[in-house]
């Protein structure tokens, strides 16, 4: 089907399916970056790629955003081949790129003004520099901008066009929580006036609040797809955590799944659970008869955080999506593409994924 | 890559944008302003009062012609600069997340590395006749052809050779003795005797000795081409247009190599990424429209 839509561009399609991604495979000479990976995104939906660097995420985008192509499946964005229609495709689309350069010599007003002249029916420079917070910094060479700064401003040129689908590749990487929490609140406004995402974050938070839908590549294939409450209900189960005297610890039911951590007298304790509500009233019964406070008690449903962490765990081949194979395959150097990304271990995602508050 | 409709409307604002940024660096703009000029007029300053040649032509009515093709030669550096530039720094990608097509993106570029190099040639042409009293160009037409055919080889054969290139700062070093070579060699800096030695025959089949070959003869009106510069019969437009046929063929030449270099090595990634993309295309059998082979 994709393969069909691909072949010829359709223009107006009324289907509200904007992406289709079928059995995408894309090579590096000898290293798959992305396998066999397959998903659809439909018009105002914002739908997440979640994952550690070197996990697909940007190589997929580059393929949906005409940049690369497929090795192997196809790929469609309403309903056109995105490299071969790339130029008829362009109008309805931003991007806001992880690591494009700016003309760094250009101010912000003549570097949105030089863009502007891109685009058939642009915001005004004072629309696109006051979505994201720029106005102040307007006449400001784009190599005085900091960090956050500059991403502000790539998120302006992703916009000017009026955009029906926007690509963030990382929209939030090196902007302070304010500019995060102003980027975040100013994509959500446009989806809910009809905006479609596809977003590429390690920020689990960003996923959280933005997306309908997410899915977590590792090793270049999707391992998790859903919605939010669908893969976090894949993560299982809840925990319910809190703290007791040290020497109270072999009292505690022996039906509790527990992991225990003993610290200067008192041993942390978590338990995972589907059914957290009969945990607690057991907790608590077991409580009253030793006379025990649950110091610190916590309960948290399973987290996006949760579900990543819980892939290294499992075997190639098992939590993944259907019709998908291990990364590489059978192939000959199916290793990484930046030579450490198969090498992700759990510690390395943990480090690379950023969690602030993402638990709830 | 399909054809766009609007493609013609996208080459102005990167035109624009070109210009733009290119004097934002008054320092490179600067030198890259003034030097065409300044190499095109220095060897009319050398022979403006020397002897009339045996055929009976001043030194400096041959020079003016070829002072003009100074800064066609010197569009290598502009294309080289802004090609490596740009694709180190990415600057390219971004410029490819709007609608403009990249098609439309080369080609401002290069328009926005000519434009300046025929305002040059406009100067020095505005010099010889003013200054030095070098009669005007007998056809302009050929004129203005040789100039803008060796605008376009200039640009599509640095676009492709950027591709080779490592950095932008080590492009401009390893290009500098290809254009000096390529400007003494045209017979722009001096009047050689007019018998053909080795090298001369070399340089026939060079670029810009081609261009110059063409200005020269539409400029003067005589034959340079299959003639030495004792012997040099007057040409109508349509003589002239037959006596060129040579060096427009070279041009035609280096035109293809230019664009089977830019098909093979131009990227508009920067050089890490750039061999996963030429490999990935290489395993395809098959390149992106515009051969960026990503």
């Amino acid at each position: 089907m994709v393969a069909a839509a691909a072949s010829s561009y359709r223009w107006g399609m009324s289907t509200d399916t904007v992406i289709e991604v079928a059995d995408l495979r894309v090579d590096y000479g000898t290293t798959t970056a992305v396998d066999r990976t397959s998903f659809t995104v439909s018009r105002g939906e914002v739908f997440a790629l979640l994952g550690t660097n070197g996990a697909g995420k940007t190589t997929t985008l580059d393929v949906l955003e005409g940049y690369r192509e497929a090795t192997a499946g196809a790929a469609s964005v309403f309903g056109a081949d995105p490299l071969r229609y790339r130029d008829r495709l362009a109008p309805r689309i931003g991007i806001m790129l992880q690591d494009a350069g700016f003309f760094e010599t250009l101010t912000v007003r003549q570097t949105v003004t030089a863009w502007r002249r891109f685009y058939r029916d642009p915001r005004s420079l004072d629309e696109a520099v006051g979505l994201v917070g720029l106005s102040h910094r307007v006449d400001t060479r784009v190599s005085s901008l900091s960090g956050g700064e500059r991403r502000r401003l790539d998120l302006a040129l992703a916009l000017l066009g009026h955009p029906e689908l926007l690509f963030l590749d990382e929209p939030t990487t090196g902007m302070d929580p304010e500019g995060r929490h102003q980027s975040l609140e100013l994509v959500a406004g446009l989806v809910r006036e009809g905006l479609t995402v596809v977003l590429t974050t390690h920020y689990l938070e960003e996923a959280e609040q933005l997306a309908d839908r997410v899915a977590i590549m590792h090793r270049g294939t999707i391992r998790r797809m859903g919605t939010l409450e669908q893969v976090r209900a894949e993560s299982g189960d809840a925990r319910i955590g809190f703290e007791v005297p040290a020497d109270m610890v072999t009292l505690l039911p022996a039906t509790l799944q527990a992991s225990i951590d003993q610290k200067h007298g008192n041993a942390r304790v978590e338990v995972r659970d589907a059914d957290p509500e009969r945990v607690l009233r057991q907790l608590f019964s077991w409580a009253d008869a030793h006379d025990v406070m649950l110091l610190g008690l916590e309960v948290r449903r399973g987290s996006l955080e949760d579900v990543f962490l819980s892939l290294p765990e499992e075997p190639e081949n098992i939590g993944r999506m259907p019709g998908t194979v291990p990364p590489g395959g059978n192939r000959k150097g199916g290793t990484a593409l930046d030579g450490d990304r198969g090498q992700a271990d759990h510690g390395e995602r943990a480090d690379r994924l950023t969690t602030t508050g993402a638990r709830s | 890559m399909s054809i766009n409709p609007s493609w013609p409307r996208y080459v102005w604002p990167q035109v624009a944008l070109s210009q733009r940024v290119y004097w934002q660096d008054i320092a490179f703009a600067l030198v890259g302003a003034v030097m065409p000029i300044a190499m095109g007029i220095f060897p009319m300053v050398q022979v403006r009062d020397a002897r009339p040649l045996p055929g009976g032509i001043r030194p400096i009515d041959l020079l003016a012609p070829s002072g003009l093709c100074v800064s066609i030669i010197w569009i290598a550096y502009a294309v080289i600069n802004s090609a490596a530039r740009r694709r180190e720094t990415r600057t390219y990608k971004r410029l490819r997340a709007t609608p403009i097509p990249q098609s439309a993106i080369l080609v401002g570029e290069a328009t926005s590395a000519a434009l300046p190099a025929l305002a040059q040639s406009g100067i020095v042409l505005a010099i010889a006749v003013g200054y030095f009293e070098v009669a005007p160009p007998v056809h302009w037409s050929l004129v203005v052809t040789g100039l803008v055919i060796g605008a376009i080889t200039m640009g599509l054969l640095t676009f492709g050779v950027s591709g080779l290139l490592p950095s932008s700062e080590l492009s401009t070093w390893i290009v500098t003795p290809f254009v000096i070579g390529m400007w003494i060699l045209s017979g722009s800096l001096t009047v050689t005797s007019g018998a053909a030695s080795t090298i001369d025959r070399i340089s026939d089949y060079l670029p810009s000795t081609a261009f110059v070959q063409i200005v020269r003869t539409g400029y003067i009106g005589q034959d340079f081409v299959n003639h030495d510069l004792a012997s040099h019969p007057q040409l109508s437009l349509s003589q002239a247009v037959d006596a060129i046929h040579q060096p427009l063929g070279v041009l035609i030449l280096w035109i293809a190599v230019g664009y089977l270099l830019f098909r093979t090595f131009f990227t508009w990634e920067p050089r890490s990424s750039r061999r996963r993309g030429r490999v990935n295309s290489g395993t395809r059998g098959k390149r992106t429209a515009t051969g960026s082979g990503e």
